[in-house]
């Protein structure tokens, strides 16, 4: 407890005393909350919360009860302010080391209208000036709260937005804007603003760039009420309004509960406001707001909203003030303007995306003035009847088709696409050849779709309103039947879609034998999405080189649409995999999945890991230290390893650097007894083998003692060798004539020959190495026992094991560790000896002939 | 080249682990109340040790068995897991060896069971 926990213990001690009198209840009180602050883990805080009201119980004492409470809550309230300053260290850091994400700086975060500017032709906004009344009347009268304007598409809501964004100077976002329906991106863009506006740069972004935390929603809650208490001080009774245009088409995944769309919060500082429009029926996703909230509607046909639309045709078609090409092409084609303009008033009834749509084609000559017949009913009228007319003469076999082979696909795949598509990702999702398809985007369809880019190769289109996404994915509904047919047509369609666009997408083969290489960024960003749609995630998730590929976002936002059980198991493997996963590329993730495969139980996502790398060697089980059970695995580095039998158990057995052995199960993985405890220092080497009919384990150790143990009980053998003047790096289990023996090498560069039985040292050390002892081995050539010895002098020696004299030549000689030696037998006909050098190098030597084999990597 | 967790060795951290090994021998339920008693450390202190050992695994917690109806806080109970005990009692071999003799300081009703409790003397 530091000065300052002391001083608030004395403190709240005597306030508590002055004040309260002396409870055991409010000792309870103080102790509850002090578990509540000082324990980051709600579980923990609970149990906490609990157990330290019963303790304060069993405390005798009323005035103890109420310090022992004090106490805790100083230590409590020390951790939180310890934890934050961490926090803010940790981040602090982190802007050090880390370049910033190109999204984090101020500039950059604010979404750039001008793009409105001309798409809704802003500056011949016209009228609505009693909703603009009754917009700023709210805002003046209530002191905070919700305006909603309620409009189906295309009656000019973004437009309302967009002017009052513009003439209030109020702060804005428009979902509509590439990226805007994401509500992390909408919040920076906003939070942004208010920095900017109200000068919090020094609080909240320190030189100009937001925090981490700036993703979530709790961070800009609390940015507001931070703008709203310097706009307290610096000009009170100014409010602070944002503008949030179709709130109804921000993305609805990863809102917690609690929070509005785009993750606003559901009640504001005084004096702050939220103008929002969005489709009418939205009204149930706004139920949780505590605040004031007021909603309009704007009716198409409203006398207001027909005189707002009758003079602005008149203002777009004034001969001196007006749009000058759509001017021409009236002029050009001999209409009467005044006819025109009662025709345009008439053919929209108070749509303006209708009406827009109208003046495009007049302006781009795709359609004459003159013809202004059969004003739609709804807006999928007007585009079903668009997309009827490009279907042509259903008796015409050619138009049919040109319908079915161009025009449908084209059409369903510009609704599933979730992202602007270039003419060569159109021409593979919907499988029409890319001449076709350029005709389509350019001419036909062009009044539907945004065109992004401005050379025709690198252009990417996109439908431009979420009416005709809506028709296009199949989800109007209508009662005329003619919509409703198409909208029918295109929701099996949009089924057909997805499949094509993950079948375009994915590499050919199967699991594991897939190509990814070329995984462009819509694969990387979107198949997962199209596979959901179609149920086909679950294969993908076995797939680890899609997983090795994707973004990670993408598959954890669909992981709900999984359906098997090696579909979720493979899921857990991947999460399990995430940690640094950003920085592991290729091979390295491939590993890393193989092993979570394993540990999570994804046999199919295994499989494919074993496929994909084409090794014989497929991961059987692993141990990999887990927070919910810390007995089971190593808690240090993984040293060595043997494989062996106890009695007719196949085992594994680990030497690792929390001074442990374990003992393993060679086919289950599981432990088969307690580790085995002994070892003051890093275990370095195990080998396994019968000593008298015993199963016995030897065990070198950076202690310096080479130890024995029983295999089956766990227990030590004897009373540990001591000997070494060094670590020992490396044991063996051999013969030595008639004797069982125990060979070790340690770093005194000797190696040393014991009696398995005994315990006592046979002969003298054997010392020839000029470098510790990295290895050691023991085997018999041409009737003899010996042992080999690698050590960092780069040198294999080999010894007659009775009479510890070398044999031959040392193997080797350059400069590399000798990391690895092993003997045994190749066929029937030769003993051969390899030793690994750490340089890559093998060599092997049959009988007494040296023979080096090069072979890099080999080691 | 990662050296495994070294084990919390502080003076408090000791304290509770030989309270702990003590329990183990004589049988006692131990609870936050009873291990700051023992140790004469502060309710902080300890369990900022307890939190430790939790997270290490080396100790296991469990709720007091009592009648749902009472409104009364539960106590919860901490015991030594196998490692844990293997654990500390290495540790409390190599730092404290003479701790590993000494008894308890407890009231006989400790040890009694739950309804002999209020009718021996020294209850509440």
């Amino acid at each position: 407890m530091t000065a300052w926990g002391v001083v608030i213990t004395i403190v709240l001690g005597l306030f508590v005393n002055e004040v309260f009198g002396l409870s055991p209840w409010l000792a309870r009180k103080i102790v509850r909350w002090s578990a509540r602050i000082r324990y980051t883990s709600p579980t923990r805080a609970e149990i906490r919360a609990e157990e330290l009201s019963a303790l304060i119980d069993s405390r005798p004492g009323n005035l103890f009860r109420v310090i022992t409470a004090c106490g805790f809550v100083a230590t409590a309230l020390d951790d939180a302010v310890q934890r934050k300053a961490k926090a803010i260290h940790q981040e602090m850091l982190g802007r050090l080391t880390r370049r910033p994400r190109p999204l984090e700086r101020l500039q950059d975060v604010c979404f750039d209208i001008r793009v409105l500017d001309r798409d809704l032709d802003l500056h011949r906004f016209t009228g609505r000036e009693a909703l603009l009344g009754r917009i700023d009347e709210f805002v003046l009268t209530q002191s905070r709260g919700f305006f909603v304007i309620q409009a189906e598409a295309g009656i000019g809501k973004s437009s309302l937005a967009a002017h009052l964004a513009q003439t209030r100077a109020w702060h804005y976002h428009f979902t509509l804007l590439p990226g805007g329906r994401r509500p992390e991106l909408a919040r920076k863009s906003l939070a942004a603003q208010l920095i900017m506006t109200w000068s919090l740069e020094k609080e909240w972004a320190p030189k100009g760039l937001l925090p981490e935390s700036s993703d979530q929603p709790e961070w800009f809650d609390r940015l507001l009420h931070a703008a709203a208490d310097r706009r307290d001080s610096r000009k009170p009774g100014e409010p602070i309004v944002l503008v949030i245009d179709e709130l109804d088409d921000a993305n609805a995944e990863d809102i917690p509960n609690g929070w509005l769309p785009l993750g606003l919060p559901i009640s504001l500082p005084d004096g702050v406001f939220v103008v929002a429009t969005t489709r009418p029926g939205f009204e149930r996703n706004l139920i949780a707001i505590r605040d004031v909230v007021e909603t309009q509607q704007i009716e198409a046909g409203s006398p207001a909203n027909l005189k707002d639309m009758k003079q602005y045709i008149h203002n777009v078609t004034d001969p001196a003030t007006g749009d000058q090409i759509l001017i021409a092409a009236v002029k050009a084609s001999d209409v009467d303007l005044n006819w025109l303009r009662l025709a345009l008033a008439e053919a929209s009834s108070g749509k303006w995306i209708y009406l827009r749509y109208i003046l495009d084609e007049i302006r781009d000559g795709r359609r004459n003035p003159g013809d202004m017949d059969q004003p739609p009913a709804d807006l999928a009228v007007y585009y079903t009847q668009a997309i009827v007319r490009w279907r042509g003469n259903p008796a015409n076999p050619a138009d049919q088709r040109r319908w079915e082979n161009v025009y449908l696909p084209l059409l369903a795949t510009l609704g599933a696409a979730r992202a602007p598509l270039a003419i060569d990702e159109l021409s593979s999702f919907a499988d029409v050849p890319a001449e076709q398809v350029r005709p389509f985007v350019e001419q036909t369809a062009r009044t539907f779709l945004d065109r992004q880019g401005s050379s025709a190769d690198t252009a990417t289109y996109v439908l431009r309103d979420r009416s005709v996404r809506d028709l296009l994915v199949g989800a109007v509904t209508s009662e005329s039947p003619d919509v409703a047919g198409l909208s029918q047509i295109f929701a099996v369609q949009n089924r057909i879609s997805d499949r094509k666009i993950v079948e375009a997408l994915m590499p050919p083969g199967r699991a594991g034998t897939r190509d990814w290489r070329a995984a462009s960024p819509y694969l990387k960003q979107h198949l997962a999405a199209h596979a959901a749609a179609c149920d086909l995630l679950d294969d993908l998730m076995n797939d680890p080189g899609f997983l090795s590929v994707t973004s990670t976002d993408v598959v954890q936002a669909h992981q709900h649409r999984l359906r098997t059980i090696q579909g979720t198991s493979a899921l857990r493997a991947y999460e399990l995999s995430l940690n640094g996963w950003e920085s592991l590329v290729g091979e390295a993730r491939i590993a890393r999945l193989a092993v979570n495969a394993v540990r999570a139980g994804a046999t199919s996502l295994a499989d494919a890991c074993t496929t994909l790398t084409g090794t014989r060697w497929p991961i059987t089980w692993v141990a990999v230290p887990d927070p919910k059970d810390r007995s089971r695995a190593h808690r240090g580095e993984v040293r060595s390893v043997a494989l062996g039998k106890v009695g007719e158990r196949d085992v594994v057995v680990s030497g690792a650097a929390d001074m442990t052995i374990r003992i393993w199960d060679a086919f289950t993985g599981h432990l088969v007894c307690e580790p085995l405890r002994g070892h003051g220092n890093w275990v370095q080497s195990v080998a396994i083998g019968k000593v008298a009919g015993r199963d016995m384990i030897v065990s070198g150790s950076d202690d310096g003692t080479v130890r024995l143990w029983d295999a089956v009980t766990g227990a030590t053998i004897g009373q540990p060798l001591i000997g070494h003047q060094g670590q020992v790096l490396s044991v063996a289990i051999g013969n030595v004539g008639t004797r069982q023996a125990i060979a070790s090498g340690a770093t005194d560069m000797s190696v040393r020959i014991w009696d398995a039985l005994t315990g006592i040292l046979i002969g003298q050390p054997l010392m020839g190495h000029k470098g510790q002892v990295q290895s050691v081995a023991m085997g018999r050539i041409s009737e003899r026992d010996v042992i080999i010895s690698g050590g960092a002098d780069g040198q294999a020696l080999i010894w007659e094991a009775e009479t510890g004299e070398l044999i031959g030549r040392p193997l080797g000689g350059g400069g590399n560790w000798v990391g690895a030696v092993a003997v045994g037998q190749a066929g029937t006909q030769y003993v051969a000896i390899g030793s690994g050098s750490s340089d890559g190098t093998l060599f092997i030597r049959q009988h007494h002939e040296l023979r080096t084999v090069s072979e890099k990597g080999a080691a | 080249m990662v050296a495994p967790a070294p084990p919390p060795v502080t003076n408090p951290t000791l304290d509770v682990l030989s309270v702990l090994l003590m329990a183990r021998e004589e049988d006692i339920q131990l609870h936050g109340w009873l291990i700051m008693k023992e140790t004469k450390r502060s309710g902080s202190t300890v369990y900022g040790v307890l939190d430790r050992l939790e997270d290490l695994g080396w100790i296991a917690g469990y709720w007091e068995e009592r009648n749902t109806e009472r409104i009364k806080p539960r106590r919860r109970f901490y015991r030594l897991t196998p490692t844990g005990a293997t654990e500390a009692t290495a540790l409390i071999s190599e730092h404290r060896p003479q701790a590993l003799h000494r008894r308890m300081r407890r009231a006989p009703h400790l040890h009694a069971p739950e309804w002999l409790r209020p009718h021996l003397p020294g209850s509440a």
